[in-house]
């Protein structure tokens, strides 16, 4: 018997439960086949009349959306599908004998994926086919075959995205009714990525869609993997002993604060109160322990500066220069800059916070991008500058390096610890549970939190005191 | 056929085993006793593959539970503490579902789910919906499904709880015919006297310890104190007591018997021989042999106050 073979078992079982339960067929049925053909009836009658007033050129943009939005709706069944399969059968208890049949828990995930994608994706392609015949019918117009693949690839790997991040929210979630709650962490980003989709469509932006499908799948592919780790006999078990409490998750939450982020701790280390330990031993070990994140976003954050840069050189246009100096001397001249130590320190601050809460959804993405966007920008000034025959290291010294000394590496350590975040999910650490992972990730950038703030302090006190006096002098003569 | 070598098992800081060191050979039955969450369940879901061990070692027929997961879940069959059926499949087909996964070939199994239910009872409502059946025959499915392919290590949690007493006693009888084919099963249990019917012998574990592990017979030397007698009499108690004389532990006394607790075997002809003396009749001088609960509780009890 091959791998697939105890996988395929499994799917047939539960794609035939899903099937012969007519609280669950009877609406996809009904709604495979009805709601395309709405769409397609909205299309037909509403073409001529954009062809009237647009031009074909436009009226030809609603085929493809019409076709998202009939593929779309099988599709969201596999989110109800797949909180049925993983939190229903571990709320009905019909999952512990799963558990002990022979099958590895990468067989079990495959089997229950196979089982909650199979119908919603084979419906969607129904609905697609009935839509596209429909409009033919309707209005004798062809959906293009590029809008027929890049739907289908939209609409598989939003499927698999749903129902991998369904996975991850099960394993979290004590019952169904919890799980549907946390569903709400899905529906609301495919909320917004239909949007995304739906004005590319109108817009005629279907070249962009192409790589939208691209980073679906990548994200979905992400996803499977967090998946996978999430779905296996131990976490499914363990979480049973431990519950999903506040108490527990706040237990476990200062465990990891308390505890060194390294073993064995040298003699004497261990005795030391935690916040003195904190400076002499926990904060140097999580910087080593995290040298690889710190040196990619610090690359990433160069990377970006220079990018910036060229984009400054290659977009000038001559004047620019002369508005930001015009800028400049008109706000020196009218009296100290109007930013106060309070405000850029909370500024920096919120970034870090926004930031830090974006990449818990994007995966470390935020991370990278949010605090990489300064540095392209200032990148871009500095090649403005440059074209306009200025001297941009003498920007850079003036405007950054004051109370950058301190803002670029507290910049570079919230990245990194904010992109360890991200990633807490998809690769939880050796012996980690996913919760463990992200709460651990948590604790150690509540830790950094205490090297970036005094760093955030020095640089604010110097962006709003020393630095406009430099920039007076540099640029202003004194 | 189970071994396992000092199990630990922590979940989160909590420490459900705290090294379960136990043995099962071929033909012999283990009941684990103890009360509600003091790692039964935890044991056998390590034992059957389910769970990894913090620390420790468990073979299953020479196979490692950690390295080799698959083929002990091949070898064992587990019945959980939830039968855990699906509501809308038919008893049979379920029951083949289950043989499928564990990769039984089609004929055998399809032999093999007949005959089961037959020896259960369980013909009558094979073509059935699992959700439209009793509590009782809903457990028997669930045994019958750790049964489907033929395993040669049981692991049954509470495996007649929901039962009536001639369901519980038919499945006790299919246990006790499995000892005879040579199988390994350990039973999860609060019912002792199945306990005392079915097994070879019974570890009583409390908080992730095994506390006691021997025959029954051996547990009840152990633990139950010196012999318990039971001497039944007419006459004055006063003229009885005072035969006592002090000489052993009356541990009851009422108006025509005494219960005392006597170390030396020696003591009861003296003890007869005195009473006569004294004009008490002896009606009657008997051993009164400890019950298992009484065993157990003393066991858990001590644990519990030390």
């Amino acid at each position: 018997m091959t791998s697939l073979q105890g996988p395929l078992v499994l799917a047939r079982r539960e794609v035939r439960d899903a099937l012969t339960d007519w609280r669950i067929s009877l609406p996809m049925g009904l709604l495979t086949a009805i709601f395309p053909l709405l769409v397609a009836f909205g299309v037909a009658w509403g073409l001529p009349i954009l062809d009237r007033l647009e031009g074909r050129e436009v009226s030809a943009r609603v085929l493809p959306f019409g076709l998202m939005v009939s593929a779309f709706v099988p599709i969201s069944f596999s989110l109800v599908l797949a909180l049925e399969s993983f939190a229903g059968e571990k709320d009905r208890n019909t999952l512990e004998p799963l558990l002990t049949s022979p099958l590895s828990d990468g067989e079990l995930f495959l089997g229950k994926m196979a089982a909650v994608l199979l119908p919603p994706v084979t419906l969607s392609l129904a609905a697609m086919a009935i839509f596209t015949l429909a409009v033919r019918a309707g209005a004798g117009r062809d959906v293009p075959a590029e809008a027929l693949v890049l739907v289908g690839l939209l609409s598989v790997t939003e499927a698999v995205a749903m129902v991998a991040a369904a996975v991850v929210v099960s394993t979290h979630a004590p019952t169904v009714r919890a799980a549907n709650i946390l569903a709400s962490f899905i529906i609301l980003p495919m909320a917004a990525l239909l949007q995304l989709e739906s004005v590319l469509f109108l817009m005629g932006q279907t070249r962009v869609l192409w790589p939208v499908a691209a980073g679906i799948a990548g994200i979905a592919a992400i996803l499977v993997r967090t998946g996978m780790r999430a779905f296996n006999r131990e976490e499914i078990i363990a979480r049973e002993y431990r519950g999903l409490s506040i108490r527990n998750l706040v237990r476990t939450f200062w465990s990891f604060v308390a505890s060194p982020p390294a073993e064995p701790v040298p003699a004497g280390v261990g005795r030391l109160p935690l916040p003195v330990r904190l400076y002499v031993y926990d904060l140097p070990q999580l910087l080593r322990l995290n040298r690889t994140p710190i040196l990619v976003v610090a690359g990433l954050f160069v990377a970006g500066l220079a990018a910036g840069y060229l984009l400054g050189v290659q977009t000038n246009r001559g004047d620019n220069w002369v508005h930001l100096r015009t800028a400049l001397e008109a706000g020196v001249a009218s009296g100290p800059i109007q930013l106060s130590f309070g405000a850029i320190l909370f500024h920096n601050l919120r970034a870090v916070a926004v930031t830090a809460l974006l990449s818990l959804f994007s995966f470390g993405a935020a991370a990278l991008l949010l605090l990489m966007a300064p540095f392209v920008l200032t990148g871009f000034i500095a090649g403005q500058l440059a074209a306009g025959g200025e001297d941009p290291l003498l920007f850079l010294a003036a405007f950054i390096l004051p109370h950058g000394l301190f803002e670029i590496p507290a910049a570079i350590l919230a990245g990194a610890f904010c992109l360890r975040l991200g990633l807490a999910l998809m690769a939880p650490p050796a012996g980690y549970t996913v919760g463990q992972s992200l709460l651990v990730s948590i604790a150690n950038l509540l830790k950094v939190g205490f090297l970036l703030l005094p760093l955030f302090m020095a640089a604010a006190y110097i962006e709003a005191n020393l630095t406009p006096q430099v920039i007076r002098w540099v640029y202003l003569g004194g | 056929m189970v071994e396992a070598f000092a199990l630990t098992k922590r979940f989160a800081d909590f420490w459900a085993l705290q090294g379960i060191s136990l043995k099962v050979g071929p033909g012999e039955i283990l009941a684990l006793l103890g009360p509600n969450g003091a790692g039964k369940t935890t044991t056998i879901r390590i034992l059957g593959a389910v769970l990894r061990p913090t620390s420790g070692r468990a073979t299953v027929c020479g196979r490692d539970v950690v390295t080799d997961g698959p083929a002990v879940r091949t070898l064992v069959g587990v019945l959980t503490e939830f039968p855990g059926l699906y509501d809308r499949m038919s008893t049979r087909s379920y029951l083949e579902f289950f043989g499928e996964l564990h990769r039984v070939p089609g004929p055998v199994l399809r032999q093999r789910v007949s005959d089961l239910l037959d020896c259960f009872g369980l013909g009558e409502v094979a073509e059935r919906r699992l959700g439209t059946l009793s509590r009782g025959v809903r457990q028997k499915v669930a045994l019958v499904r750790a049964l489907v392919h033929d395993p040669r290590v049981l692991f049954l949690d509470e495996p007649t709880s929901a039962m009536d007493p001639a369901g519980a006693r038919q499945v006790r009888e299919f246990i006790a015919g499995l000892r005879r084919a040579d199988r390994a099963i350990i039973i999860c249990t609060h019912n002792l006297a199945e306990a005392e019917f079915l097994a070879d012998r019974i570890a009583v574990i409390s908080r992730g310890r095994i506390l006691a592990d021997g025959r029954p017979a051996e547990l009840k030397r152990t633990f139950a104190g010196p012999p318990l007698f039971e001497l039944r009499f007419t006459g004055p108690p006063d003229a009885a007591r005072e035969a006592l004389n002090g000489d052993v532990r009356v541990v009851d006394l009422g108006p025509d018997y005494i219960r005392y607790r006597s170390e030396d075997p020696g003591y009861n002809p003296r003890l007869v021989e005195r009473l006569v003396g004294l004009g008490v009749g002896v009606l009657s001088l008997t051993e009164v042999s400890p019950s298992l609960e009484e065993v157990y509780l003393r066991i858990v009890g001590g644990e519990g106050s030390s």
